[in-house]
């Protein structure tokens, strides 16, 4: 149980970011953790620790797939309203950032690149984010992010290359700008 | 991996990893301390959700546990006394080789007088009943002898 605990608190913050970013609500991310966290310990704590860290990202995976998909059906049933919960908190992540950066004067380059990048995680599609993401940050290696997502190790590579085009891209605007 | 005809390079790909990735970590390391306190709570309710379980499956393995006392052990070992000395006589029944023997005789003869048989079948199932009569009486006799 204590190696668990462990392993949670390691894992914590990186994947409240993970679900930030794929659900632009900083209290849908949490409850996304949450249940998350609850599933881990209660279903496959008994497993082996090195399995913990896939198995967790899959269930995160999975749950932040089921927000989407009620996000889907909510915008269904209420098509009138505006999608004003996303577009507002879209921001948020990168306001969030730039507010806790401190020496700004030497740090306001990689400031400005940081919240750039982030705003560009933010704004990739699903599946690229999530792959760039437990590829790229989580290290996880292409059969291990293709087995968490569910898909084929080559459309894992694609979906990498092409977010990392993407991310290129807006780097490469931030520069000419 | 092109986006807009612009190749990507391993270097450049590697270049744009490391600094997401300090952005990233750069993000984790800036989150609000309110974020912070409900991730703890989160990972104490998973923790505690575990202990919970835990001490169920022990509070139904003792409950399981309280069911093996002396009258029940007492009572399950009477009944196992009961039923191990009541089932030879329960089993006991007459000969069943014997019974099936005498009735399926019995049938043969009803089953020859009902059908219509012509003279050679009937000689053939009549040879057939003497070879056996003298078999049986083979038998006796032999029994006989050697009592």
């Amino acid at each position: 149980m204590r190696e668990l605990d462990i392993f949670l608190q390691d894992i914590e913050k990186r994947a409240f970011r993970m679900a930030q970013l794929a659900t632009h609500s900083e209290a849908d991310a949490l409850d996304i953790v949450q249940e998350a966290m609850i599933k881990l310990a209660t279903k496959y704590s008994e497993r082996n620790p090195s399995e913990w860290k896939p198995l967790f990202f899959k269930i995160l995976e999975n749950r932040i797939l089921d927000w989407h998909r009620k996000q889907t059906v909510m915008r269904k049933i209420f098509f009138w309203r505006k999608e004003g919960p996303d577009t507002d908190e879209h921001s948020e992540l990168t306001h969030e950032v730039a507010d806790y950066q401190f020496d700004p004067e030497s740090q306001l380059a990689s400031e400005q690149l940081g919240t750039h990048l982030l705003s560009a995680i933010e704004s990739l599609p699903m599946k690229q984010q999530q792959c760039f993401l437990l590829r790229s940050w989580e290290g996880l290696s292409t059969k291990e992010t293709a087995e968490v997502m569910n898909i084929n190790k080559n459309s894992v590579k694609t979906h990498y290359a092409r977010a990392l085009s993407k991310l290129k891209h807006q780097q490469e605007n931030l520069e000419h700008t | 991996m092109m986006e807009q005809g612009k190749p990507i390079t391993e270097k450049s790909a590697k270049h744009i990893e490391k600094q997401s990735n300090a952005a990233l970590n750069d993000s984790v390391e800036s989150l609000s301390p309110s974020v912070e306190t409900s991730l703890q709570q989160a990972r104490r309710i998973a923790i505690d959700s575990l202990e919970n379980q835990h001490q169920s499956v022990q509070r139904r393995l003792f409950n399981l546990g309280s069911l093996f006392n002396i009258k029940v052990l007492s009572a399950g070992l009477a009944c196992c006394l009961v039923v191990f000395f009541t089932l030879p006589f329960i089993t006991n029944q007459p000969n069943p080789h014997s019974a099936t023997f005498l009735s399926s005789n019995t049938a043969l003869s009803e089953f020859i007088l009902l059908s219509d048989f012509d003279d050679t079948e009937l000689e053939v199932i009549e040879d057939i009943e003497f070879a056996y009569w003298l078999s049986q009486e083979l038998d006796q006799g032999s029994e006989l002898h050697n009592g």
